[in-house]
């Protein structure tokens, strides 16, 4: 033990004392650009996609220059047209009204010449790299010791399409990309608001993976925003970011949880919706999904179009969906317990007919339930990476036939397969998979509670799972939120869908500097509606 | 030590409201109407009245010293010696209290339920499950008990509603016909049956609005004492007071009965399981109550090294009585000498708390 902590302290030392030189390492920008040149060469041996191109900027005493890029990260056009002939051919036809000194030459090239929106004047070498390799141009320049980084990102990305984990009936089709700066357009395009934040950092010690940060100023709570930048500079020292499921892990507040505290999703409009709710966005460059913080477990059982279709339905469709989770967590379980202890409770004509059917399987409910169950989590994880054609036909394969042999091979009853065929289903209602998951696998130990202890094993596992739940926190916020501890008003949003002219109240999450007006909460013009019908 | 301030008059009221119509509604009117016979409705309603009493002594202690339970400010009150033995006396009925409901609950459920299964099976489990959720703190159980509790209040009044067919008026007569001494022993009978309210001297504390609890538990008594009645007349005008005294489990027979149309029969393990919702909450805030008592009486610094042995010695005590009559001759000295506990100790120091200038200090940072 003390030997490990040792190596431990040892390794963090290790990575401080490597952090501070690179730290002191900072290089100054040298005045002579041949110097700059080698330098940034040394580094880069052996990196065939870096582009350096040397040039001369005018004619009559001529600056040397250099432009370094990354091939494949630039939008090549952008460097030829608006870098190179601007630089060179138009900056020889123009007469600028100057001074030959050399700070007025730099200062002219950085403000006339350059047509090219984004710049940034940088003033060590270590800026300059990192800049280059974000995708931008490094431009430097013979006796200036500072350098220009051109906004010239440019790469093959996937278009936008509708994402395939989160289908809705109704609503946009639009999904999220691998590419950060376009999600935020996405997000901006819908929410025209100065309200919105975008805060930008780098995480990640090798990758350097751009993080955004997004949240409506003067709705969410500060606190909150707080907390999340909190989490994050806290992870400061990971090696790589991949994906947000990677930041998702490291600021979790219970990461060995089954239960997911974070939810993820790949819709802008939902992202709108839950930045107007007050939350925090974490977006990640290289992956299509942004993290929503916090979250409560109720939100997994709501979909985006729940809001956008009609009140009466969706307050159903979401009361299905409530059934779906309770048959999926506790059909097998409650089966297999009645079954096996109480079989008083089943009515008569219906227990003669299990009792016959099951006449000649050989095996306990309990194990006829786990062999069905365990077939059915192996068939959906197999289904889930073959290509669609081929799932569907694995689904079919699996569930039909081989369900039918089983029953007329009389190794699991009848009964058992439709059991079974309703937990699955009673899971697909869950819309979002992160969340469907744990509700599948708790669904076993409640099956060997059951065959334990009969029904007072099943309510034990409940309670088990609500005291576990209830301990559960999401930023600080209970993850029960609503329902434990009550919030009477917030109720509106998850036993029923209410009118959306009575969803203006805030929810928890909401701290905001202003209140709603009253009239928010009428549906406004149902009034002049009724009256102009009078009057004709 | 936990962190105070942090559940609310609501939580309070479905607390004390699963308290007082919990566990022991189950073996309540068997009791009373061997005493009293169908005038247990009349003991119930003027118990419920002085309760209240007992409930204004309560607040008025509690307020007197904010941030405090009654273990930590009895020995400011009555000097260390009285004050730590009535601290004591109190931590310890919520221990007997919190046994002895587990094993009603555990008989209830062997008899209807689990007749094969080993007694100490159930109490285990279940103690188990009470273990995890007083380690997480009495905010947990306040919420999980807000979760439920609506609901079992819900299926508790459709189960009377489901059964009024089945009741019939003439079996609560005659009424006015016990004695007077009979009477006062069902009087002072209900008088601890309601004295269970006394956990309140132990949450106040945690209490983030501790003004609003006088109503809060006002109304939280009424709305039992009503429930309570309820049940009783159920039980009598059903079954008559001939049945219900020989009856093991009233309440449970009465639910029992409750049919949903033609089809729908047997709806008791529904019940059962909101028994079990209501034994792990009752335990569970009782267990609390009695460890954080503990650890306050011997002014230990954090009750959660305390949780496991105290919650051992519930459960073997919870094991100790040999079967349901021994069970029953146990908690009928509650029946008989709880209003000792429950009513004189905090009207003892309520009066001696008047001599006491009491303490102002704010409640959210004691």
């Amino acid at each position: 033990m003390v030997k490990k902590t040792n190596k431990l302290t040892k390794r963090t030392q290790l990575s401080k004392k490597n952090k501070e030189e690179i730290k002191a390492d900072v290089q100054p920008i040298s005045t002579d650009l041949q110097v700059n040149l080698d330098n940034i060469k040394e580094v880069f041996t052996k990196c065939s996609d870096i582009v350096f191109r040397e040039f001369l900027i005018g004619y009559q005493a001529p600056v040397k220059a250099a432009l370094i890029y990354v091939d494949g990260l630039t939008d090549k056009v952008a460097i030829h047209d608006y870098i190179l002939k601007s630089l060179t051919l138009e900056a020889r036809a123009s007469k600028p009204n100057i001074e030959l000194n050399l700070d007025d030459i730099y200062k002219w090239i950085e403000e006339s010449t350059i047509t090219v929106a984004e710049k940034k004047q940088v003033e060590n070498l270590d800026d300059v790299m990192s800049g280059f390799l974000s995708g931008d141009t490094a431009l430097l320049m013979d006796g200036w010791s500072k350098a220009l980084v051109i906004g010239t990102k440019g790469w093959a990305s996937r278009g936008i399409s509708e994402p395939d984990s989160e289908v809705v009936i109704r609503g946009p089709r639009e999904g999220f990309t691998e590419t950060v700066r376009i999600n935020t357009s996405m997000i901006r395009r819908r929410l025209h608001s100065n309200k919105l934040k975008i805060e930008g950092r780098k995480i990640g010690t090798y990758t350097q993976t751009d993080v955004v940060v997004l949240y409506m100023d003067g709705i969410v709570n500060p606190k909150i925003v707080k907390e999340v930048h909190k989490r994050l500079d806290g992870i400061n020292e990971v090696d790589s970011i991949l994906e947000t499921g990677c930041i998702e892990q490291y600021i979790e507040d219970h990461p060995y949880s089954p239960f997911p505290q974070i939810q993820y999703t790949e819709r802008p409009d939902k992202v709108v919706a839950y930045l107007l709710e007050g939350r925090v966005i974490i977006m990640v460059d290289g992956s299509p999904d942004c993290l929503i913080a916090p979250t409560v477990f109720i939100q997994f059982l709501q979909s985006p179009e729940d809001y956008y279709s009609r009140i009466l339905m969706s307050t159903v469709l979401r009361w299905i969906r409530f059934i779906g989770v309770f048959t999926a967590v506790t059909l097998p379980a409650l089966y297999i317990a009645i079954t096996t202890f109480h079989q008083e409770m089943i009515p008569t004509n219906l227990a003669l007919s299990i009792s016959g059917a099951r006449e000649g399987v050989p095996f306990p409910a309990l194990i006829e339930a786990l062999i069905m169950e365990i077939s059915l989590e192996l068939l959906r994880e197999a289904s889930v990476r073959l290509p669609g054609a081929i799932g569907s036909t694995l689904g079919i394969v699996g569930a039909l036939i081989v369900g039918q042999a089983a029953v007329e091979a009389k190794l699991v009853a009848p009964q058992m397969v439709i059991i079974v065929a309703l937990t699955a289903i009673g899971s697909f209602t869950v819309p979002s998979f992160a969340a469907s998951i744990p509700l599948r696998l708790i669904r076993f130990p409640l099956m060997i509670l059951g065959a334990i202890f009969g029904l007072y094993g099943v309510m034990l596992g409940w309670i088990g799972i609500l005291v576990h739940m209830i301990s559960l926190k999401s930023f600080g916020f209970p993850y029960l939120a609503p329902l434990a501890p009550l919030r009477i008003s917030e109720l509106k949003d998850v036993l029923i869908r209410a009118p959306r002219w009575q969803m203006m109240t805030a929810p928890q999450f909401r701290k905001p500097t202003e209140k709603p007006p009253k009239s928010f909460l009428r549906k406004p013009y149902v009034k002049n509606l009724k009256g102009a019908g009078k009057n004709d | 030590m936990i962190k105070r301030g942090t559940i609310s008059p609501r939580q309070v009221f479905f607390i004390l409201i699963m308290l007082l119509t919990g566990i022991y509604i189950l073996i309540l009117p068997r009791h009373l109407v061997t005493i009293v016979g169908t005038d247990g409705w009349l003991v119930l309603l003027v118990g419920g009245f002085v309760s209240s009493l007992m409930l204004f002594f309560i607040n008025k202690i509690s307020r007197k010293f904010p941030g405090k339970t009654v273990v930590e400010f009895a020995p400011v009150v009555m000097g260390l010696f009285l004050g730590k033995l009535l601290g004591g006396i109190l931590v310890v009925y919520y221990t007997f209290l919190a046994a002895v409901s587990l094993r009603i609950f555990a008989e209830m459920l062997k008899s209807v339920l689990l007749s094969d299964t080993p007694r100490w099976v159930v109490v285990v489990a279940l103690v188990a499950l009470i273990t995890w959720i007083v380690q997480n703190g009495l905010e947990d159980i306040a919420r999980f008990t807000e979760l439920l509790a609506p609901i079992i209040l819900l299926l508790l009044i459709a189960a009377f509603l489901g059964d009024v067919r089945y009741m019939e008026a003439i079996r609560l007569r005659p009424m006015f016909q016990s004695a007077a001494l009979p009477l006062l022993e069902g009087f002072l009978s209900s008088l601890s049956y309601f004295g269970i309210i006394i956990v309140l001297l132990m949450l106040y504390p945690y209490v983030n609005a501790p003004k609003k609890l006088t109503i809060t538990s006002l109304l939280a008594l009424a709305f039992a004492v009503l429930i309570t009645i309820g049940f009783f007349i159920g039980a009598v005008a059903t079954f008559g007071i001939y049945e219900t005294g020989r009856m093991a489990w009233p309440v449970i027979e009465l639910v029992k009965m409750v049919r949903v149309g033609e089809f729908l029969e047997r709806v008791e393990s529904l019940f059962l399981s909101v028994w079990l919702s209501i034994a792990f909450i009752n335990v569970s805030v009782l267990a609390f109550c009695s460890v954080s008592g503990w650890t306050q009486l011997i002014n230990a610094e954090n009750y959660r090294k305390l949780t496991y042995p105290i919650m051992l010695s519930l459960l073997l005590l919870s094991l100790w009585p040999r079967d349901l009559l021994d069970v029953l001759g146990l908690y009928s000295l509650n029946f008989t000498y709880g209003f000792l506990i429950t009513l004189i100790i905090p009207f003892f120091i309520f009066v001696v708390s008047q001599f006491h200038k009491g303490e102002k200090n704010d409640v959210s940072n004691p």
